[in-house]
């Protein structure tokens, strides 16, 4: 492997990556396992690993569910590191260290109904929670997801979201893009008003949501205008971190570390912290 | 253990028997004239002429020696899909002494040690720190250590900690290895006029001091004024230069810069020291800015150190040593503000 101290929190382990799938124009999914086989640690739904490559490193959230060998990271190509990412092919080694944050509450959310709101990308991290919910489908209730994206061609993962999750029991998938075109017969406008308007009754729910920190801040506007009370409304915060353990005092908010308290916060603790978010 | 050492024997026998040992750090003018600053700074000290024991401040804290504010952490190399690492990181050869150093800075010590205790190359320097602390002559021009704990005396932290009393050292230990450095045979016992004279110098650094800083009503104004519009005023004589946090003992974020061939085939990782009020600290993906506004930068820091660590740590983080005050370039004084508010 490497021949690095890895005894020090910020020196990553190598991996490799064993398959890419292009998710969207833009999205790139990195399936990785340790150099030599098997899973570089496990990772609960909604927590992160700081992946690297010669160019620098990044905070990304990772999915991966009991049994698998390997983790999964769906990666937008936004800014130098992400461009790179997306250069590489099969069999590069790749630097990553994690996992960090405290993930999404998938205890306290057992047998509660599940209203999952992503835009973008933001379904990365929430698909890890759908899939466990999947996966242990018994133990939550009516499962509702309401996905949107700029253009029919951002929307991430087409196969679960067209066909895998629509066909679970009890469950229902909403779709919708930010403007009109030719292919798409769904509905069109932004995700909170979708929300709006599809107005998921709150009793017995539990949200999540991610994406885009404005889409994050309306859609919590509207989860309280339809009625659902603060510790009903969780979301995740994934702001650009350097160490991921606390120390650089990059990502806090107030007394908070998104790296170590969060990223996943609940409404009732984030209206304890300065409205910086 | 209490004993007192000539400043004639500090000097030669016991400068003498830990340059042997140890290599030997302290605050000095070395240079003088010559030097780009006027103010001491802690170096390498390789003759006792050179300490300059009698210093009030120093720019630079000790913090550098722990947290360097550049420091490589490993080498990477990129040869078609292979990645390799190579550990950059260096141990002390030599275990070193800091001496003189005053009770704010022996404070912060533990500070740094609550955000690095994990990490082995500072433990490992750490451990192999002798310090050797010295209580201060009268206050500094802007310090207020005795209003958040941290002196003029100090409990802990320390293995010896000086008084100057005149013609000698009062020398505490606060450590085995104290106490074993005082078992030699030039350390004297103390006699009860010694220890008069150190409670004496205490004292009139202590009444220096009074009234400078308080820091319960400086903490409960900060619970409840988090939206003061006197931030705005605060903020607007700032020029975010960041020079408060090169020079704050306490001040630890960092970022993590590459530094690479053009193509990335191989560089370096390395943590550099990073300022809060940056502009782009905060900056996320997709053109997003948690503390855009200088004021909320301002903020943040002040917050930091007197509230959101008081939250989390139940202490506040600020020494009181008074160089964010003493080398801001526009002359803002958190104690001012503070007392405004």
């Amino acid at each position: 492997m490497s021949n690095c101290n890895c005894e020090q929190p910020l020196v990553p382990h190598i991996v490799e990556v064993i398959d890419i799938v292009e998710e969207t124009p833009d999205v790139k999914s990195f399936y990785v396992k340790s150099v030599g086989g098997g899973l570089p640690y496990q990772v609960m739904p909604g927590q992160c690993s700081m992946l690297s490559l010669p160019v620098g490193e990044g905070m990304f959230s990772c999915t991966w569910q009991e049994g698998q060998e390997y983790q999964q990271y769906a990666i937008k190509r936004v800014g130098l590191l992400t461009e790179e990412l997306h250069r590489i092919e099969v069999g590069q080694k790749l630097g990553l260290r994690g996992p960090y944050g405290n993930g999404f509450p998938i205890e306290t959310s057992r047998g509660k109904d599940m209203l999952f709101i992503a835009g973008g990308i933001g379904l990365a991290p929430l698909r890890s929670f759908i899939k466990h919910c999947f996966k242990n489908r018994s133990d939550y209730g009516k499962i509702t997801i309401i996905y949107g994206s700029r253009s029919y061609n951002d929307l991430c993962f087409k196969k679960e979201l067209f066909e895998e999750w629509p066909s679970q029991p009890d469950t229902e998938v909403h779709i919708t893009i930010d403007n009109p075109e030719e292919i798409w017969k769904g509905h069109v406008g932004f995700v909170p008003a979708y929300v709006e308007e599809l107005a998921p009754d709150p009793a017995g729910k539990v949200s999540v949501t991610c994406g885009p920190p404005i889409m994050i801040k309306f859609a919590l506007q509207s989860l309280q205008k339809l009625g659902y009370q603060d510790e009903q409304i969780v979301t995740t915060l994934e702001m650009r971190m350097k160490c991921g353990i606390g120390k650089c005092g990059r990502c806090n908010i107030g007394s908070q570390y998104i790296c170590l308290d969060g990223p996943v916060f609940d409404l009732t603790q984030l209206k304890q912290l300065p409205q910086e978010w | 253990m209490d004993k007192v050492i000539r400043k004639h024997d500090f000097l030669k026998l016991l400068f003498a028997d830990l340059k042997e040992k140890y290599h030997i750090i302290g605050p000095t003018r070395k240079g003088g004239g010559t030097s780009t600053y006027a103010y001491p700074t802690f170096d390498d000290i390789d003759r006792a002429i050179d300490l300059e024991m009698g210093y009030t401040t120093t720019m630079g804290s000790l913090k550098k020696l722990y947290f360097p504010d550049n420091e490589a952490l490993y080498q990477y190399q990129r040869v078609g899909t292979e990645v390799e690492l190579v550990n950059l990181r260096q141990a002390w050869d030599k275990e070193k002494v800091i001496l003189g150093l005053h009770p704010c800075d022996i404070s912060a010590l533990a500070v740094l040690d609550k955000v690095f205790g994990l990490d082995q190359y500072y433990t490992d320097k750490r451990n192999k720190s002798l310090i050797i602390g010295l209580t201060c002559d009268s206050a500094c021009s802007r310090g207020f250590c005795s209003s958040v704990n941290s002196g003029p005396d100090a409990q802990s932290g320390f293995d010896l900690l000086l008084t100057d009393i005149g013609d000698g050292y009062f020398c505490r230990s606060g450590s085995e290895r104290g106490e074993r450095l005082l078992s030699l045979e030039y350390f004297k016992a103390a006699a009860p006029e010694d220890i008069q004279a150190r409670a004496k110098k205490l004292q009139k650094t202590e009444d220096e001091l009074k009234g400078r800083f308080s820091l319960d009503e400086v903490t409960s104004a900060l619970a409840e004024k988090y939206n003061d519009s006197l931030w705005d005023e605060f903020a607007d004589k700032c020029y975010t230069c960041g020079a408060c946090n090169m020079v704050c003992p306490t001040c630890t974020c960092f970022t993590i810069n590459e530094k690479a061939k053009g193509d990335h085939s191989q560089g370096k990782r390395v943590v550099v020291w990073d300022s809060c009020h940056f502009e782009r600290f905060a900056q996320m993906a997709g053109n997003f800015n948690l503390r855009e506004e200088k004021k909320s930068r301002f903020k943040h820091r002040i917050y930091d150190k007197f509230h959101f660590s008081l939250v989390r740590q139940g202490k506040v983080s600020c020494v009181g040593c008074g160089r964010c005050a003493d080398f801001c370039p526009s002359h803002i004084d958190i104690r001012e503000a503070m007392s405004r508010l």
